[in-house]
């Protein structure tokens, strides 16, 4: 009962064993304080951001700016990387293109997006939704092409038609690793929505915030904001996995 | 044993007298910089010798914003920075007095021209700032909680309401022309050489220069310091002779950067300058701050308290303590 109990305490023992680091770096005094504020000041910037209103504001901005990228970028790139995956022949055309922005970093891509989107919202998402794609585009299609084929030759002998085969058997064995691309996405979206509302002109958002705390030596506001950001990442990869365990119990069998 | 004593000793001190001056080492100096115009002086002193002539060998670090400058003057990274933004110094200086001590400031005003107001070429409706009056027209800022200020307080200052004369946003310098050109942004408050690029390109032409200076300081020729040539705290307490030999090669340098046209060949060489308009390019003035008067002193102390009521400085500060006379 005990060992349960304790159990269940496991995932806190790296949170706190990380404040206890970083309090013992401030009270040594091994950084300056201007430059790295002590945990109390920086949850005491958490609680008034929160209570105050304008941390959540930006908090909510952020996240609906994710949300829609992971949209668009689902929308997008799980039919298409049905699509490649069902061929070989047609995936390996276009794996040089996949592969070639999969390795670009997006936030470069932010003059291209400017260029042709300009400034304001659509950028942001966009350029964050395109990241996303590729990361589920890539799994999805790997996804669809590495479905076990004894199932899909068990079925195709049991009659089942092509697209009765491609919808029940193969669609539902590259479902897991689709969801891999999928949680993965959704955390690269986050981070370029962040980068692109640090440095392409935004006046909201957590990326917003924490820059402009750092232009004005704003540190336990900058470190909460940074705090925020790294609960919302944690939080929607703890849904992924959730919705994965629910869901997608069949993964790895 | 003792024989040969006798003939190495007086040789290796003879070697030591007869060596010439230069055969010492230089004494290291790390310097940020915050690659713009206003770096300038450290290019200058660089390619011309001066530091060396003060047997210093100054290095030049590339820092990509102004509070990583701050950050690493506080750790100790850096000892000096040839042109940190003064609110930034202000800043540091509430949360940690002695931090950031200006040497050399920057003067900007209508003569010496670095912000500007920007209209698309081809708004023919737009004259003067005073004509934004209820056209609610888009304006984008140079970025940065600064920036955004000095924008909105010229424009507030002129009468103009946001909302309803004009709406900011900030965007990145190199967003300023595609963005003016793409008719995104009808004005833009862009800093040189963007400003001159914008108008050399026919993208736009100004409307009003040194706003600063005119509409928050209340003169066009008062100085508005926005940055300076700063040294740390530990540089001068612990190597203070060296500080003030690079003050020397800083202040020649400064006078070349003022009076030397041939100087502006290294904005294009240094400082990700368009080499067309190298020549004509606006410059803010340098002053070394034992050249500073009263009346500018007043002027920068008026800046940084308007940035306090803005919200941008801390706390109320005396600008003559982010001041080191040399």
């Amino acid at each position: 009962m005990l060992r349960a109990k304790l159990g269940a305490l496991t995932p806190a023992i790296g949170a706190v064993g990380f404040v206890v680091l970083w309090w013992l770096v401030y009270r040594l005094g091994l950084v300056d304080p201007v430059l790295l504020p002590s945990p109390a000041e920086s949850f005491r910037a958490i609680w008034d951001g929160f209570a105050g209103g304008a941390l959540t504001r930006d908090f909510l901005i952020t996240i609906k700016r994710t949300l829609a990228a992971f949209a668009i970028a689902v929308a997008v790139a799980v039919p298409l990387g049905i699509l490649l995956g069902s061929s070989q022949r047609v995936y390996g055309s276009v794996e040089f293109v996949i592969d070639f922005f999969r390795s670009t970093p997006a936030s470069a891509m932010f003059p291209l997006f400017l260029v042709i989107l300009g400034v304001g919202e659509g950028t942001k998402i966009a350029v964050a939704a395109f990241g996303a794609a590729l990361l589920i585009l890539f799994n999805t299609a790997y996804g669809v092409m590495n479905a076990r084929k004894t199932r899909q030759a068990a079925a195709r002998v049991m009659g089942a038609s092509r697209a009765r085969v491609m919808v029940d058997v193969t669609l539902l064995e590259s479902l897991p690793q689709t969801f891999i691309g999928m949680r993965a996405g959704i955390s690269f979206a986050l981070v370029i929505v962040i980068v692109a509302e640090m440095f392409i002109g935004s006046t909201d958002g957590l990326g917003q915030r924490v820059i402009n705390a750092q232009m004005i030596f704003n540190m336990p506001e900058m470190y909460a904001t940074i705090f925020a950001a790294g609960v919302l990442g944690y939080g929607l990869n703890l849904l992924f996995i959730v919705v994965e365990r629910r869901f997608i119990h069949w993964g790895g069998k | 044993m003792l024989g040969l004593a006798r003939v190495v000793l007086p040789l290796a001190a003879a070697a030591v007298l007869a060596a010439p001056p230069g055969a010492t080492a230089q004494d290291k100096v790390k310097m940020g910089l915050f690659i713009a115009s206003s770096a300038m002086p450290y290019f200058i002193a660089n390619d011309r010798g001066y530091f060396k002539a003060e047997n210093l060998e100054v290095e030049g670090i590339p820092l990509a914003t102004h509070p990583l400058i701050v950050q690493a003057l506080v750790k100790g990274d850096i000892d000096t920075a040839s042109n940190l933004l003064s609110l930034e110094g202000a800043n540091i200086n509430v949360l940690r007095p002695g931090t950031a001590n200006y040497f050399s400031v920057n003067c900007q005003n209508t003569k010496w021209q670095l912000e500007a107001f920007v209209v698309g070429a081809k708004n023919d409706k737009i004259k003067s700032l005073k004509d934004l009056k209820g056209t609610n027209t888009r304006v984008m800022s140079a970025p940065g909680p600064g920036n955004l200020l000095m924008a909105r307080g010229t424009l507030k200052a002129i009468g103009l309401v946001e909302g309803t004369d004009f709406t900011l946003q900030e965007q990145p310098m190199p967003q300023h022309i595609p963005g003016m050109q793409s008719g995104q942004f009808e004005v833009a408050y862009s800093l040189e050489p963007v400003v001159s690029m914008l108008v050399h390109r026919g993208v736009g032409r100004k409307l009003e220069a040194g706003v600063i200076a005119t509409h928050i300081l209340g003169r066009p020729d008062a100085c508005a310091v926005l940055a300076g040539g700063v040294m740390s705290d530990k540089f001068l307490k612990e190597r203070p002779q060296v500080a003030e030999r690079l003050a020397r090669a800083w202040a020649k340098a400064l006078k070349d950067g003022n009076d030397d046209p041939k100087a502006r060949d290294l904005l294009a060489k240094h400082m990700n300058t368009a080499p067309e308009i190298a020549e004509t390019v606006p410059l803010s003035r340098y002053f070394m701050v034992r050249d500073f008067s009263p009346a500018q002193v007043a002027d920068f102390q008026k800046l940084v308290d308007f940035a306090v009521d803005g919200g941008i400085v801390k706390s109320k500060i005396d600008v003559k303590t982010l001041l080191k006379q040399f």
